[in-house]
C-alpha cells in the first residue's frame, strides 16, 4: 500500500511501498536529522512534529515529552517509522549542516611526484621480438610495464599499428591506460576524508597539484549512529550491517559525480584516488567487517595501506584508477590519524610535539625526534553537544565564545549572529573556562549558587541560577544554560584526553614541561580560544601562543599522499613506526584520569 | 560534635589519617564497632553520595572519601570479623565480556564498601563462566555487571540468561549500570536493576537485597 511522507518547511515528498524509518524518509529527500544520542531514546533532540497522519507514540515519547507537546504532534524522530501517509515538520534545531572546510593550510610543503604520471610518447609499433609493452615501457623510460587482465584486453584496440603520438597513464610499472594522442594535461585524482560525521572530498588536478573543487557531506551513516561504536553495535546487530558500507561508498560515488561534474572533468579521466578514514570508515568503506572494533582488544582486519581499483568500489571513476587507503596504526587510530601526523610533520618534529584530533573521536599522537606515539580516547561527544544539556553542533544560533568582563558582564557571541539556542563545542570550552577564571566554578569543577557568590559583581551573580532539577546553573543568554552537570561532562571529556597526554609524554620518557607545541585538528578546533583550551587544562601546560590550530589535517594529509609519492612513503613509515599505547586496562591510566578532571588552579 | 560525628566529617572531607586515628579512638573507647561502622564512616558516605549526585562531589572527591573509608576499615574490620558483624550484603561485580572500562565500576564498588557491603570485583573482560564460577563460590546477594560501550552490552544478556539457566536467580538479584545501559535495556534483558550512576547504584542495591532476603528466607522455609 502505498503512502506519501511529506516535509515542512522545504515541502519535499517521497512515496513509500512499505514501513519506513524517519530517518531514511528524510536523508532520501536531502534532509539531515541530528541522533545526538545514538537513537538510543535518551536526549529527546531528534523531536520533530507530526502536523498530518498518524504517529503512535511510544514509551519513550512519554518519557522525553511532555503531554501538550504529544498532543501536539511531537515524536521522538530517531526511531519513529512511518506506516502511512504524513507530514512531517522537522524543526531548525533537529537540523544537520555539513561543514569541513577541506585541505585549508596546507601545512608544510609538499613535494609534487604523483604516484600516477601521465606522459605522452610517440609510438612505433615494435618489431623483431619485442612485446607491445616492452616497446611502451622503453618509450617511456620505464623498466617494465605490465597490466591488470582488463588492461592487457583493451591493449590491441588502444595501440595503433602505425606511428603515433599516445599518452599512458601508469603508476610504477602498472599500466592503467593509454589514449591517443596528447592528453597529458588531463589527469585528476580525489582526496577523501572518510570522517565520522563529515565525509570531506576534493579534486585535484595530478599534473600541478592544485585543488579544483572540494565538496563536503555528512557521512549517512549518521542514522545508523551518531559514532562508530554505535555503528558497529548496529553491525553486530543485524549480521554485519553491510548498509553501512553500501551507504557510505553511494555518498563517496555522489561526491566524486559532483566534483567531476563542477570542474568539467570526465569519470575516466580521474585516475587516483587516496583515502583518509578512521580505521571503522576504512572497513566500511572496502565492505570489510566491522565487528570486532567493538569489543577488547579493538582490532580491525589489517593496519597496512591497501589499493583497489576503482571498478571494485563502483565509484565514477576510471575502472583501473589507483584507489588507495593510508595505513592505519593500530585499533581506533586510523588513516585519518596518520594524513594528520603527515600535514604537520609530526615525523619530523625536533621538539616534542602533541597533535589532539578532537572529534566525534578524539586520537592523540605524539613526535618527538622520530619517535611517534598513539593513543585514542572515549573523550565522549562533550566537544560536539552531546551530554550538554543545551548542546548542539557548530550551526547558526549556537554559542561558540562566552567572556566575562573584569566588572562581571557576561556576554556571548552566537554563529551568524542568530538568537542563542544553544551551547556548542567552542562555546561549551569558552564558557568554563570564563567562569572558572570569574570563581563562579572552582577548580574541583564545582559550580556555585546564587548565594555563595558573594564576592563576584552583582551582574554576574544574576546569572547564577538554580535550575528545575535542582542543580546549579549559569544563564548565558536566552533560555541557554550551563548546569553543573555540563561542567561534570566537560571534565570527563578533557579529562580522558588530558590523561591520555600524559600518558603519552610517560610512555616517550618525556616530562610535562618538555613539550614544545600541541597541534589541534578538527574543524571543532578552528574556533576555539587556546587560553580557555590551557586554561581548562585540556592539554598539558603550555604558553597558549605554542597552541596550533591545524584544520582538517587529514584531508590535507590525504591530499599530499595523493600528489607526492614521498609523502606515500612517510606515511607507510610513520603507520609503521607508531607506537600504539593501549590505554583501556593500562595500570596508570586511572590515577592518570582522577588527576585530569581537576581545572588548573591558575596561580601563577 | 560527637567523635562519630567527626569520624563522619573527616570521611567527607577525604582525610584519610584522621579518619584511620578516630575509628581506633573511637574503638578504644569501647564505642561498639557496628556503631562506629554505621554512624561513623557509612554515615560519612552516605554525604558523599549524596553529594556525588548533586554535582557538588565528582569523581576525585568520591575517591578520595573511599580511601579514607578504607584507612578507617583497616582498623575496624578485624573487630568486627572478631565479634561475628557480618557485613549487611555481598556484591559481585565486573565488566563484561569484551569491555575492558573500569572507573565506573570502581566507582560502584567503592560506594557499595561505603554502605556496607562486601565487594567482591572480578575486574574486566569478564565471561560468563567466570561469573558463574564465582556466583557459586562466594554466594553473593547481588550480581552487578557493567559495560560502556553499546557494542559490549550484549554480554550482559547472555550472562542473564546463564544465570537463570544455572539456576542462580533464586538466590541472588542483578544489577546492571554503564553509559551505555538503560531502564529499558535491563528490563529487556531480565536484570532486576539498573543504576545510572555509583550514588542510585547504593539505594538500588538495598532495595535489592531486602528483595534478595525475602527470597532467601521464603526459599528456605519451603
Amino acid at each position: 500500500m502505498k503512502f506519501t511522507v511529506r516535509f515542512l518547511p522545504e515541502d519535499r515528498s517521497l512515496e513509500a511501498k512499505q514501513p519506513m524509518e524517519l530517518m531514511l524518509a528524510a536523508m532520501r529527500c536531502d534532509i539531515w536529522l541530528e541522533q545526538p544520542c545514538g537513537a538510543k531514546q535518551t536526549c529527546g533532540k531528534c523531536r520533530v512534529r507530526v502536523r498530518e497522519g498518524k504517529a503512535a507514540v511510544t514509551a519513550a515519547d512519554r518519557t522525553l515529552l511532555t503531554r501538550e507537546e504529544i498532543a501536539d504532534g511531537w515524536r521522538l524522530g530517531c526511531t519513529l517509522v512511518l506506516r502511512s501517509s504524513a507530514t512531517i515538520e522537522a524543526p531548525e534545531t533537529v537540523r544537520s549542516v555539513a561543514g569541513k572546510p577541506f585541505g585549508d593550510a596546507l601545512l608544510f610543503a609538499t613535494g609534487f611526484q604523483p604516484n600516477v604520471a601521465k606522459r605522452s610518447v610517440d609510438w612505433k609499433p615494435p618489431t623483431h621480438g619485442q612485446s607491445e609493452l616492452d616497446a611502451l615501457a622503453r618509450a617511456l623510460g620505464v623498466e617494465s610495464l605490465a597490466g591488470d587482465d582488463s588492461m592487457l584486453a583493451d591493449l590491441p584496440a588502444r595501440l595503433p599499428a602505425r606511428d603515433a603520438r599516445v599518452t599512458a597513464v601508469y603508476e610504477g610499472q602498472e599500466l592503467l591506460e593509454i589514449e591517443s594522442g596528447d592528453t597529458s594535461g588531463r589527469a585528476f585524482g580525489v582526496a577523501f576524508d572518510l570522517g565520522t560525521t563529515t565525509l570531506a572530498a576534493a579534486l585535484v588536478n595530478l599534473c600541478d597539484g592544485q585543488v579544483l573543487e572540494a565538496v563536503s557531506r555528512l557521512n549517512p551513516q549518521a542514522r545508523f549512529g551518531a559514532d562508530v561504536i554505535s555503528r558497529i553495535r548496529y553491525a553486530q546487530e543485524h549480521a554485519g550491517g553491510t548498509e553501512l558500507h553500501e551507504c557510505l561508498r553511494e555518498a563517496m560515488g555522489q561526491m566524486v559525480g559532483e566534483l567531476a561534474a563542477r570542474a568539467g572533468v570526465r569519470e575516466l579521466e580521474i585516475y587516483s584516488l587516496a583515502l583518509a578514514g578512521n580505521t571503522t570508515m576504512t572497513h566500511a568503506a572496502l565492505g570489510a567487517d566491522l565487528r570486532a572494533l567493538g569489543e577488547a582488544p579493538y582490532l580491525g582486519r589489517w593496519t597496512e595501506e591497501r589499493t583497489v581499483c576503482g571498478r571494485a568500489l563502483g565509484l565514477p571513476v576510471h575502472p583501473r584508477a589507483r584507489v588507495r587507503f593510508l595505513p592505519m596504526v593500530r585499533s581506533h587510530v586510523g588513516g585519518d590519524a596518520v594524513a594528520a601526523a603527515l600535514a604537520v610533520g609530526l615525523d619530523r618534529s625536533e621538539g616534542a610535539r602533541l597533535l589532539v584530533d578532537l572529534g566525534t573521536n578524539s586520537e592523540l599522537m605524539l613526535g618527538c625526534r622520530g619517535k611517534l606515539l598513539a593513543a585514542s580516547t572515549a573523550a565522549g561527544p562533550a566537544f560536539e553537544g552531546g551530554n550538554i544539556g543545551y548542546g548542539m553542533r557548530a550551526e547558526p544560533g549556537a554559542i561558540d565564545a562566552v567572556r566575562v568582563s573584569p566588572g562581571g558582564e557576561l556576554t556571548v557571541k552566537t554563529i551568524d549572529d542568530q538568537p542563542a539556542r544553544g551551547l556548542c563545542g567552542s562555546g561549551l570550552v569558552d564558557a568554563v573556562a570564563e567562569l572558572l577564571r570569574a570563581g563562579v566554578i572552582l577548580p574541583s569543577g564545582y559550580l556555585k549558587s546564587h548565594e555563595q557568590m558573594t564576592v563576584a559583581p552583582p551582574t554576574l551573580r544574576e546569572h547564577c541560577r538554580r535550575l528545575r532539577d535542582g542543580q546549579h546553573g549559569v544563564l548565558l543568554a536566552g533560555t541557554v544554560v550551563l548546569s553543573a552537570h555540563d561542567v561534570r561532562q566537560l571534565q570527563l571529556a578533557k579529562g580522558a584526553i588530558r590523561a591520555a597526554a600524559e600518558l603519552l609524554l610517560r610512555h616517550a620518557g618525556l616530562a610535562a614541561g618538555e613539550l614544545e607545541e600541541v597541534n589541534i585538528a578538527g574543524t571543532f578546533g578552528n574556533f576555539l580560544r587556546k587560553a580557555s583550551l590551557v586554561a581548562l587544562g585540556l592539554v598539558p601546560e603550555i604558553d597558549p601562543e605554542r597552541v596550533r590550530f591545524v584544520g582538517n589535517a587529514a584531508g590535507v594529509g590525504a591530499r599530499m599522499v595523493l600528489v607526492d609519492a614521498e609523502a606515500r612513503r612517510r606515511a607507510l613509515e610513520i603507520a609503521q613506526r607508531c607506537e600504539y599505547v593501549e590505554l583501556a586496562g593500562h595500570p596508570e591510566y586511572e590515577a592518570a584520569f582522577v588527576a585530569a578532571l581537576a581545572f588548573p588552579s591558575g596561580k601563577r | 560534635m560527637t567523635l562519630l560525628a567527626e569520624l563522619a566529617h573527616e570521611l567527607v572531607e577525604g582525610h584519610a589519617d584522621a579518619v584511620a586515628r578516630l575509628t581506633q579512638q573511637a574503638l578504644d573507647q569501647h564505642i561498639p564497632p557496628a556503631e562506629i561502622l554505621e554512624k561513623g564512616l557509612i554515615a560519612g558516605m552516605e554525604v558523599v553520595g549524596a553529594r556525588f549526585r548533586d554535582n557538588v562531589y565528582f569523581v576525585p572527591e568520591v575517591l578520595l572519601a573511599a580511601r579514607a573509608m578504607k584507612a578507617g576499615m583497616t582498623h575496624l574490620e578485624p573487630v568486627l570479623a572478631a565479634r561475628g558483624v557480618a557485613p549487611r550484603g555481598k556484591l559481585l561485580i565486573g565488566t563484561v565480556k569484551g569491555d575492558i572500562h573500569d572507573i565506573g565500576k570502581n566507582l560502584v564498588g567503592m560506594m557499595l564498601r561505603g554502605a556496607g557491603f562486601e565487594v567482591v570485583d572480578l575486574g574486566i573482560n569478564v565471561p560468563a563462566e567466570q561469573f558463574l564460577v564465582a556466583i557459586r563460590k562466594h554466594d553473593p546477594e547481588l550480581v552487578g555487571m557493567s559495560a560502556l560501550l553499546t557494542t559490549t552490552m550484549a554480554q550482559m544478556k547472555t550472562n542473564v540468561e546463564a544465570f537463570r539457566a544455572a539456576g542462580v536467580l533464586s538466590r541472588a538479584r542483578v544489577l546492571v549500570g554503564g553509559a551505555a545501559v538503560s531502564e529499558d535495556f535491563a528490563r529487556t534483558i531480565g536484570a532486576h536493576g539498573y543504576a545510572k550512576d555509583a550514588t542510585s547504584a547504593v539505594e538500588r542495591a538495598r532495595e535489592l537485597l531486602e528483595e534478595v532476603k525475602a527470597m532467601r528466607e521464603a526459599n528456605f522455609s519451603d
